[in-house]
C-alpha cells in the first residue's frame, strides 16, 4: 500500500468520528488563564477606584463589597478551570464577534470578548465588564450559528445597557433609602408584628428587583435584536432560539433500563439485582407551594420565552439568508459537543453527570472507546468519592419531584454500588 | 443537625443578594427545632419551625416545613400558638409522627434571668400532611379553659404524646395531687382526629405510694410501661406492664425480680417479644447504685403472645472468660465497664458495645472500646478489645442498619494521634459476624464535619468550610451511603 494511501486511510479513520478516539478541546492553559486572570483582577480593581470616587461611607463601601463578592465568585469559575482558552474555540467565538462588531459602529469603541465555558448550565450571560460567557451545554440546544450569534448580542446589549452596574447601584441605594432605615428603626425598637412587616416589605422589595430584572430581559431582547439585524445572520434566529430555549430545562433522552444489566456486567463483576432496587417516596404528598408562599412568576429573573416573543417578534424580519462565519467548525462543534460535554464534566468533578451522559451516548455509539474509558475515569473519580463518604457530592439524593424517572433510577443505581463493586467497574473498564 | 436552620436562611438570602440583614432576618424568623421524625423505626424525613411573627394579643405565628428523607421540602404551613403574655416564650416540646399526621407540643415558659423557667399549659396541633391542613388543636389539661395566667395554679398535670403508627397516638397523663391513685399516671389513645379511642387506668395500688409509669417502648400493637410505686425515696414493685395499642387492655404483667437493683438501659419490641436489660446491682431500697459497683448484665425476654417468660438472666461479669475483669467490670490495668448498646442479630444472638472508662476528679476518662457477642441464651461468646486513645467522654455516637439489612454500623469517636478527633464507623455484618472499622477524620486543612443520623442505610454529614471564598459555600450538607461489603 502506497504510503500516501495509508497516510489518507489513517486520517479518514481518525476524523471518522470523536466517537472512537476523541480528543477535547484545551485541557492545559495554565499561562492564559493565569492572564486572564490578572486582567480581570485589573479591570476589577479599575472599577473599584471608580466607585470609591463616585460614592462615599456607607453606599459606597456596600458598593466596593458587592463588586468584590462579585469578582470572587467569577475568580472561583475561571480557577475551577470552567472557562476555554482553546485557540479554535477563541478563534471561531471571535469570528462570529468580529461579525456582530463590524456591523455595529456604536461597538467599534468597547472591549468586548467572549468565552466558552465549561459550566453545565445551558445559559450565557454578561459579567459587566466587557467579558462575555457562553456556556458550551447551550449549544446542544441551538440549531444554526445565527442563534449564536442572537444571544451574544443580547449579552452585549446587556453590557452596553450597564445592566450590571445599574442593577449593584440600585440594590444598594434601595436598601439605604429613608424608609429602609425606618423599617430596620422600627424592627428594633417594635415588640410585636416584626415578621409580618419585614416579610411585606422584603417581599416588595424582591418583586421589584425581579421585576427590574424581567425589564432588563426584555431592553436586552430589544436592543440585542438592534445588534443582530444590522449582521449578516437571519434575524429571524432569535424566534427560534427563544422557543429552544423554553425546552432547555426537559431532559430530552433518557438511559433506558435495561442498558444497565448491558453496561455493568462486567468481566469480573456479574450485575446485581439489588443495584436496581429503588427507595420508596409513594408515601409523600409534595406541595407544589414554594416554602414562602409567594408568587412564583414574580420571583423569575427572566419573562416567559412566549412573552419574549411577542416583544420582538414584529420587529424581525425573514431575510431567508442562512449565513455562517464559519459553518464546518459549527458542524463540527455541533457534532462533537456531546463527547465534549461529557469530557468537560469530568474535567471540573462532575462525574455523576458525566457519567451520565457517557451511558446516554454510547446507547448511540456502543463500541466508541472513548466512552469506554470516560465511564472508567468517572467511575474510579466516584469509587474514591465513596472512600471518602462524599459521593453525594456527585450523585445527589433523589428527588421525585425535580429529577425525571430516568435520572432518579440512575442515581439510585449508583448509590446502591458497593465500594469494592464501584472499584471493580472501574477496573474492569480501565482494561 | 443543629446548623441546619441556616438552610431556610440560605434560601431565603437566594432572592436578595444585598437585602438589609435586619429585614432578612426578621423575614426569616426564628429558628426554633428542627427534629427527624420516625414511622416506627424507619426515618420518615424532618421538620423545621420556625417562630414568624407574633402580635399585640400574643398570638405566635409559627412556620412547618416537612422534608422528605433526602432533605427535600414536602409541604409547609403555619400553626398559630397564644402565650399568656409577652414575657412568656412558646416553645416545642415535642413532634411526633404517625400514617401521614403530625403531632406537634408546645409549652409556654415563663422566663428567668434570660432562661426558661416554668412550663405552662401544654397545648397540641396535629396536621394532616397529605391536605397540609390542621385537623385539631386544643390545650391538654381541661381544666385550662385559656391561655391565661389565671388557670396557672391549676395546670399541675402532664401530658406525653407517642406514636402508636396506624393505632394513632398514646397520651400518658400524670396527676400527683390527685387523690385518686390510679390518676397519678394514666393513659388514653386519640385517633388522628384527636378522638379519644381508649383510656387505662391502673387496677392496682400501693397505699400511700405514688404510681409512676414510664413509656419504654411501643408500637401499633403494643405499650409497653415500666411501672412501680413511691413513697418518699422508697420504691417498691418494680414491674413491666403492657397495654395493647388498639384497645388499651392490660395483656401482660410482670413483677421484676427484687433481688437486685437494676438499670433499664434498653427495651425492645421485636415480633411480639420484649427484650430488656441493662445493669445489675446489689439490692437498695431506694433503687440507688454505685455505677462502679455493678455485678453484671441482665436480660429479660417476654413473650407477649403467650404472656410467658422466655428468659430471665444475669451475666456476672466472671463469665466473660476472654475478658480479664473482676467482680464489680472492672478491667484489669484499664477501668470499669459501661454498656452503650446492646442489639438483638437476625439470628437470634446479640451484639453488645461497652467502653470502659476511669472516674476522675470532674470527669470521665474513657479507654477501651469492647464489643462482645452474646448467644441465643445471652450467653457471652467473644469479645473483642478495639485500641482506643483515651478521651475524655464516651466514644459512643449512634448505631445505624447497614443496606439491605445485612448488618449494623456503630459510630463512635476517637483521637487522631491524641490531636483532633476521628470518627470511626464500626460494620458488624450479620452474616459472617464480621466487624471492620473504618475511619475518617473529622477536621482536616479545609473543614470540620459533623455527623448525624439519616435513613437506613445512611448516615448524615454536614460539612463546614473553613474559607467560603475558597469552595464558594460556608457548608454543605451530604447523605452518604455506609460502605458496607454485600455477603
Amino acid at each position: 500500500m502506497k504510503p500516501t494511501f495509508k497516510i489518507i486511510i489513517f486520517i479518514l479513520f481518525f476524523c471518522r468520528g470523536y466517537s472512537q478516539t476523541y480528543i477535547p478541546f484545551d485541557t492545559i492553559s495554565f499561562e492564559k488563564r493565569k492572564l486572564f486572570l490578572k486582567e480581570f483582577k485589573s479591570r476589577n480593581d479599575q472599577k473599584i477606584k471608580e466607585i470609591k470616587k463616585t460614592y462615599s461611607g456607607k453606599v459606597g463601601k456596600e458598593m466596593e463589597a458587592a463588586y468584590k463578592s462579585q469578582f470572587e465568585d467569577f475568580s472561583r469559575t475561571i480557577n475551577n478551570k470552567e472557562l476555554y482558552f482553546d485557540n479554535n474555540l477563541q478563534n471561531y467565538i471571535q469570528k462570529i464577534l468580529t461579525e456582530i462588531t463590524r456591523n455595529n459602529s456604536v461597538l467599534a469603541d468597547k472591549k468586548i470578548s467572549v468565552y466558552f465555558s465549561r459550566d453545565p448550565a445551558a445559559n450565557a450571560y454578561s459579567i459587566g465588564d466587557g467579558t462575555i460567557i457562553f456556556n458550551l451545554e447551550l449549544l446542544k440546544y441551538l440549531n444554526d450559528e445565527a442563534e449564536i450569534g442572537y444571544i451574544i448580542c443580547h449579552e452585549i446589549a446587556h453590557y452596553t445597557l450597564n445592566h450590571r452596574d445599574k442593577s449593584i447601584e440600585k440594590e444598594i441605594s434601595s436598601q439605604n433609602l429613608k424608609d429602609v432605615k425606618a423599617l430596620e428603626k422600627d424592627l428594633k425598637k417594635s415588640k410585636f408584628n416584626k415578621q409580618i412587616k419585614s416579610e411585606s416589605f422584603a417581599k416588595n422589595s424582591i418583586y421589584s428587583r425581579k421585576n427590574r430584572s424581567r425589564l432588563q430581559e426584555f431592553q436586552a431582547d430589544s436592543l440585542g435584536l438592534d445588534y443582530f439585524k444590522k449582521t449578516n445572520y437571519n434575524s429571524a434566529s432569535s424566534i427560534n432560539l427563544l422557543k429552544h430555549l423554553s425546552k432547555t430545562d426537559i431532559e430530552t433522552d433518557s438511559l433506558p433500563r435495561v442498558s444497565y444489566p448491558k453496561n455493568f456486567t462486567t468481566k469480573n463483576q456479574k450485575f446485581i439485582k439489588e443495584w436496581v432496587a429503588m427507595e420508596d417516596y409513594s408515601k409523600y404528598s409534595y406541595s407544589k407551594e414554594n416554602i414562602f408562599k409567594w408568587d412564583v412568576d414574580s420571583l423569575k429573573t427572566h419573562p416567559n420565552c412566549e412573552q419574549r416573543i411577542e416583544k420582538i417578534n414584529k420587529l424581525v424580519k425573514n431575510s431567508k439568508t442562512n449565513y455562517y462565519a464559519d459553518k464546518a467548525f459549527f458542524d463540527d462543534l455541533k457534532k462533537r459537543i456531546e463527547y465534549e460535554q461529557i469530557y468537560s464534566n469530568y474535567y471540573i468533578k462532575n462525574y455523576g453527570l458525566s457519567l451520565y451522559d457517557a451511558l446516554k451516548l454510547k446507547e448511540k455509539n456502543p463500541k466508541s472507546n472513548y466512552l469506554k474509558e470516560m465511564i472508567a475515569s468517572n467511575l474510579d473519580a466516584l469509587a474514591n468519592a465513596k472512600k471518602e463518604m462524599r459521593i453525594n457530592s456527585y450523585i445527589p439524593s433523589i428527588n421525585p419531584t425535580e429529577q425525571t424517572k430516568s435520572q432518579q433510577y440512575y442515581f439510585n443505581f449508583v448509590a446502591n454500588l458497593t465500594l469494592s463493586e464501584l472499584e471493580q467497574l472501574a477496573l474492569d473498564y480501565k482494561n | 443537625m443543629k446548623k441546619t436552620y441556616l438552610l431556610f436562611f440560605l434560601l431565603l438570602t437566594s432572592f436578595c443578594f444585598s437585602q438589609s440583614y435586619t429585614v432578612l432576618n426578621a423575614t426569616a424568623g426564628e429558628f426554633m427545632a428542627f427534629r427527624p421524625i420516625y414511622e416506627d423505626t424507619d426515618l420518615f424525613g424532618y421538620v423545621e419551625l420556625r417562630k414568624m411573627n407574633i402580635d399585640e394579643n400574643n398570638n405566635n405565628t409559627i412556620k412547618y416545613i416537612v422534608l422528605d428523607k433526602n432533605f427535600n421540602t414536602v409541604c409547609s404551613g403555619n400553626l398559630t400558638e397564644k402565650t399568656s403574655n409577652s414575657k412568656r416564650l412558646k416553645k416545642l416540646v415535642d413532634i411526633q409522627y404517625a400514617e401521614g399526621f403530625i403531632y406537634f407540643e408546645f409549652y409556654e415558659y415563663s422566663q428567668a434571668f434570660g432562661q426558661d423557667a416554668f412550663p405552662y399549659f401544654k397545648t397540641y396541633q396535629i396536621v394532616d400532611l397529605k391536605k397540609n391542613s390542621i385537623v385539631n388543636k386544643g390545650i391538654y389539661n381541661p381544666d385550662v379553659k385559656d391561655i391565661d395566667k389565671q388557670y396557672d395554679k391549676i395546670d399541675t398535670k402532664g401530658y406525653f404524646c407517642y406514636s402508636l403508627d396506624k393505632s394513632g397516638f398514646l397520651i400518658q397523663r400524670t396527676d400527683y395531687k390527685a387523690k385518686i391513685a390510679n390518676e397519678h399516671n394514666s393513659f388514653y389513645a386519640v385517633n388522628f382526629k384527636n378522638e379519644k379511642i381508649w383510656e387505662y387506668k391502673s387496677t392496682r395500688e400501693l397505699k400511700k405510694y405514688d404510681t409512676h409509669f414510664t413509656v419504654v417502648n411501643y408500637n401499633e400493637k403494643y405499650i409497653v410501661l415500666k411501672g412501680f410505686y413511691k413513697k418518699g425515696n422508697k420504691v417498691e414493685n418494680v414491674h413491666f406492664l403492657v397495654l395493647d395499642s388498639k384497645t388499651g387492655k392490660e395483656i401482660f404483667y410482670k413483677e421484676v425480680s427484687k433481688e437486685y437493683t437494676q438499670t433499664t438501659d434498653y427495651t425492645y419490641l421485636i415480633e411480639d417479644k420484649i427484650y430488656t436489660g441493662g445493669r445489675y446491682f446489689e439490692k437498695n431500697k431506694e433503687g440507688l447504685y454505685v455505677s462502679d459497683k455493678s455485678f453484671g448484665i441482665y436480660q429479660y425476654v417476654y413473650d407477649l403472645k403467650t404472656s410467658g417468660t422466655v428468659r430471665e438472666k444475669y451475666v456476672n461479669y466472671e463469665s466473660f472468660t476472654d475478658l480479664d475483669v473482676n467482680k464489680y467490670g472492672k478491667i484489669h490495668g484499664e477501668g470499669h465497664l459501661t454498656f452503650q448498646k446492646c442489639n438483638l442479630n437476625p439470628d437470634g444472638t446479640f451484639f453488645v458495645l461497652a467502653e470502659a472508662y476511669w472516674e476522675k476528679q470532674n470527669y470521665r476518662a474513657y479507654t477501651q472500646l469492647y464489643t462482645f457477642k452474646m448467644d441465643k441464651d445471652f450467653n457471652p461468646v467473644k469479645t473483642v478489645k478495639y485500641e482506643v486513645k483515651r478521651t475524655r467522654g464516651y466514644k459512643y455516637d449512634f448505631a445505624q442498619r447497614l443496606a439491605n439489612n445485612s448488618g449494623r454500623a456503630y459510630f463512635f469517636f476517637d483521637k487522631n494521634d491524641d490531636k483532633d478527633l476521628e470518627l470511626n464507623i464500626l460494620n458488624y455484618y450479620f452474616k459472617s459476624q464480621k466487624q471492620v472499622i473504618q475511619k475518617m477524620p473529622i477536621t482536616n486543612d479545609d473543614s470540620v464535619i459533623n455527623v448525624f443520623p439519616a435513613k437506613s442505610g445512611y448516615v448524615g454529614i454536614a460539612e463546614y468550610f473553613k474559607k467560603p471564598e475558597k469552595t464558594g459555600k460556608f457548608m454543605e450538607v451530604r447523605l452518604e451511603k455506609l460502605n458496607y461489603e454485600r455477603e
